[in-house]
């Protein structure tokens, strides 16, 4: 419950104020779901990928990908055989395996959840989650509302650190080894991913009462510490979200 | 003088779940603890330390279930009809394991939380912030995640929040587990020059509380007995004094004749974390060391100064950017061991019991290695009952999941010697269950010639126990002692 998805940093990404970043995050995502062409949505999935270099480091840049993968193979697996429009590109014997739809359609699909990936990766990479919550308080969101949001996007990468935890814990009693592979792999993943459950599970009702030993939930008005910068650099900022998202949405029409 | 905390009739029950039906934990269980002293509660494990503790801070049973009756007074404050977050100014808890309690993703948001509960000010809560960062020096982790704090520096953590919020009532749940030599004297006497009420929940370190504490009680039997220190001492039994358990073993008494070969030999290795911006340069350097056969040697220094980064290395759970690990190979000569082999070959207790144990009961967690060995399953069921029993797990059927920390800690220790590893790394092995418990543990690996390492703050347990003690500072490795002192 004590893992963040943020990055520490100096980067120009970091210095957006983060009610901006928010704006361009959904601006950049909706464009990802516009009807502009998949090279666009390539484009701009290419520039959230080189923004995520300066926000996380280049060791963790890629990072992302490592979480996609199987979605991406399930994409690449799935995808073809529900599209058999176009000419036919692949086929095994009888059997049409991929058509040019289909590969447009895995192309558009794998292009978007990377997109979307990384458009969310640079905010919560660039923002401190303090900020998270402030952020969405400033757009309205009650306070309880905005700290369930805040401890979700935090739970997902709890999990990661809690199952590389378990399997280092595995390795060592010999359930589970790097290296396996097909059914031993998936026999020497149960055990790991059943901790992973129980460990996450007993977390719940644990990090209920701590919110509670902390006070949260009762009836007197909190306070805030943390504070987003206001004044000029917000009007700024607001000004150059406002322009991105205007050109960004502008771009394909201008091109067509 | 004053009443803080009267405890009268406390009566509680955990919910039952279908294996087992629970039997009462507390029985007309009464207390009185007086205002702005220093109180100690022992007990053993599964007596009910940590489930008192959370009774006193209106945490049980609102978040575990379970059937509650008496009366538990804070104060004016009926707590078992008070809401948890309405005592915050009443009662704060140090919960025994920090991860279960830190919620925040950076430390000055950790400690600032609460405070914005109380609906302080900016300047009250800035500070109250300052002045807690520098007392436990945290000023250079302000900003670090604390997921990636070291177990001492996550306790220091939980008790500037503590300090922070500076509640009527402290209650500090196996707090000094964990923490260092030096901190553990800082924070009694905190907790002296407080003036507040304290109540350390603790199963050891008893010359600590010598000097300062002017209660002492005991949870035995389903009930509170407040007495005098050698009264409960004595009900404590001979679980808390080095002499006075096992006193024939050899490495209690000093007269160890061991003559071993090296089971681990470490050249020139030095490891530092990749990517941390917020932490610390910290770099782990040992130049030469040899683990033998047979033997103990104990890790021992500050927090933070590399000791469980060692024994990842030991364990093959991470790699040395320069230098080597070395084992036995044919014939005994050493060679060169890659990350894979050594995770075969060395056992580790980790910290965290539950990253260990997984399986559904007692029985089904000891007898999977030996299934997986390929031992057949009734003399694989005879071994587990005989593991059992060595490690006072008497009920195979028990939930692991629903066990207590210190009846964890020991299955995990079972699970571990099950593993028959020719070397084990006990990592703070000891926080949770008594000394006597921790040394029984350890006495059973010695028996069967296992290599072991300890890793513990606790100076005096190191030199009692070790053969070695290798003293850790900043990342740098350096052999202080060469046998062990009677």
């Amino acid at each position: 419950m004590i893992e963040s998805s943020y990055h520490e940093g100096d980067s120009f990404v970091h210095a957006f104020d983060p009610r901006a970043k928010l704006l361009l995050l959904i601006t950049g995502i909706t464009t990802l779901f516009l009807p502009f062409g998949v090279e666009f949505s390539a484009a701009y999935t290419g520039v959230f990928i080189l923004l995520a270099i300066p926000a996380a480091g280049f060791r963790h840049a890629f990072s992302p990908f490592k979480l996609l993968l199987p979605l991406i193979i399930l994409i690449i697996l799935l995808t073809p055989p529900f599209f058999r429009e176009g000419e036919v590109l692949i086929t095994y014997r009888n059997w049409i395996l991929l058509t040019e739809a289909g590969l447009m359609r895995t192309i558009v699909l794998i292009v978007r959840f990377t997109g979307i990936t990384y458009a969310f990766f640079l905010f919560f990479a660039s923002t401190p989650l303090n900020q998270v919550v402030l952020t969405l308080r400033w757009y309205g969101l009650p306070l309880n509302a905005a700290l369930i949001v805040s401890m979700s996007f935090r739970f997902i990468p709890y999990i990661t650190t809690t199952y590389h935890h378990v399997s280092d814990a595995h390795k060592l009693r010999g359930s589970y080894q790097t290296g396996m592979w097909g059914w031993s792999h998936i026999r020497g993943l149960l055990p790991v991913l059943t901790s992973v459950l129980i460990k996450s599970v007993k977390t719940i009702p644990v990090m209920a009462m701590s919110l509670e030993s902390r006070g949260f939930g009762s009836n007197s008005k909190r306070t805030s510490y943390q504070r987003l910068r206001g004044g000029r650099i917000l009007f700024t900022h607001f000004i150059f979200s406002v322009m991105i998202s205007l050109i960004i949405i502008a771009l394909p029409y201008v091109v067509a | 003088m004053n009443t803080a905390v009267s405890v009268k009739d406390l009566q509680f029950t955990y919910p039952s779940y279908s294996s087992a039906n629970s039997k009462p934990l507390f029985i007309d269980l009464e207390g009185v603890f007086h205002q702005g002293i220093i109180h100690v509660v022992f007990g053993r494990p599964e007596s009910g330390k940590t489930t008192f503790g959370r009774l006193l801070a209106g945490l049980v049973p609102a978040f575990t279930g379970g059937s509650v009756s008496g009366s538990v007074l804070v104060d004016t404050i009926q707590v078992l009809e008070t809401r948890g977050c309405h005592l915050l100014e009443h009662v704060g808890l140090v919960f025994q394991d920090p991860d279960e309690q830190i919620l925040m993703a950076q430390v000055e948001d950790e400690i600032v939380f609460p405070l914005e509960s109380m609906s302080l000010n900016r300047p009250q809560m800035h500070e109250r912030l300052e002045a807690e960062i520098s007392f436990w020096d945290l000023d250079d982790l302000r900003t670090a995640n604390p997921g990636n704090l070291s177990g001492g520096e996550k306790k220091r953590l939980l008790l500037a929040v503590l300090c922070a919020i500076n509640p009527a009532v402290w209650i500090l749940d196996e707090t000094f587990e964990e923490l260092d030599e030096q901190w553990r004297d800082v924070l009694i006497k905190r907790a002296v020059e407080s003036g507040r009420t304290v109540i350390i929940l603790a199963s050891k370190h008893i010359s600590l509380y010598d000097l300062y504490v002017s209660t002492w009680s005991i949870i035995d039997n389903n009930q509170l007995f407040q007495c005098s220190r050698d009264e409960t001492l004595q009900k404590l039994g001979d679980n808390w004094e080095y002499k006075k358990i096992h006193p024939s073993l050899p490495y209690i008494s000093g007269d160890s004749q061991y003559q071993r070969e090296p089971v681990l030999s470490i050249r020139h290795l030095s490891f530092s974390y990749p990517g941390s911006k917020s932490g610390s340069d910290f770099t782990l350097y040992v130049d030469n060391l040899d683990i033998y056969s047979g033997q103990i040697t104990a890790f021992y220094g500050p927090n933070g100064s590399g000791k469980s980064t060692l024994s990842k290395l030991l364990c093959g759970l991470i790699s040395p950017e320069r230098g080597e690990i070395l084992i036995p190979g044919k014939g005994g000569r050493l060679r060169h061991a890659a990350p894979g082999a050594l995770q075969k070959y060395t056992g580790y207790l980790f910290q965290n019991p539950d990253y260990q144990i997984f399986l559904p009961t007692v029985k089904d967690e000891l007898m999977y290695s030996l299934l997986q060995a390929g031992i057949e399953k009734s003399d694989a069921r005879a071994q587990a009952a005989t593991c059992g029993e060595l490690f006072g797990l008497y009920n195979l059927k028990d939930t692991p999941a629903t066990m207590s920390y210190g009846s964890r800690k020991r299955l995990q220790a079972a699970v571990c010697y099950q593993l028959d590893r020719i070397c084990t790394i006990f990592d703070e092995a000891d926080s949770g269950i008594l000394l006597a418990e921790y040394i029984r543990i350890i006495d059973l690996f010695v028996k069967r010639e296992s290599s072991l390492i300890i890793i513990t703050h606790d100076l005096r347990l190191a030199e009692k126990l070790a053969d070695t003690v290798v003293q850790f500072q900043d990342g740098r490795a350096r052999k202080v002692e060469g046998r062990r002192k009677s």
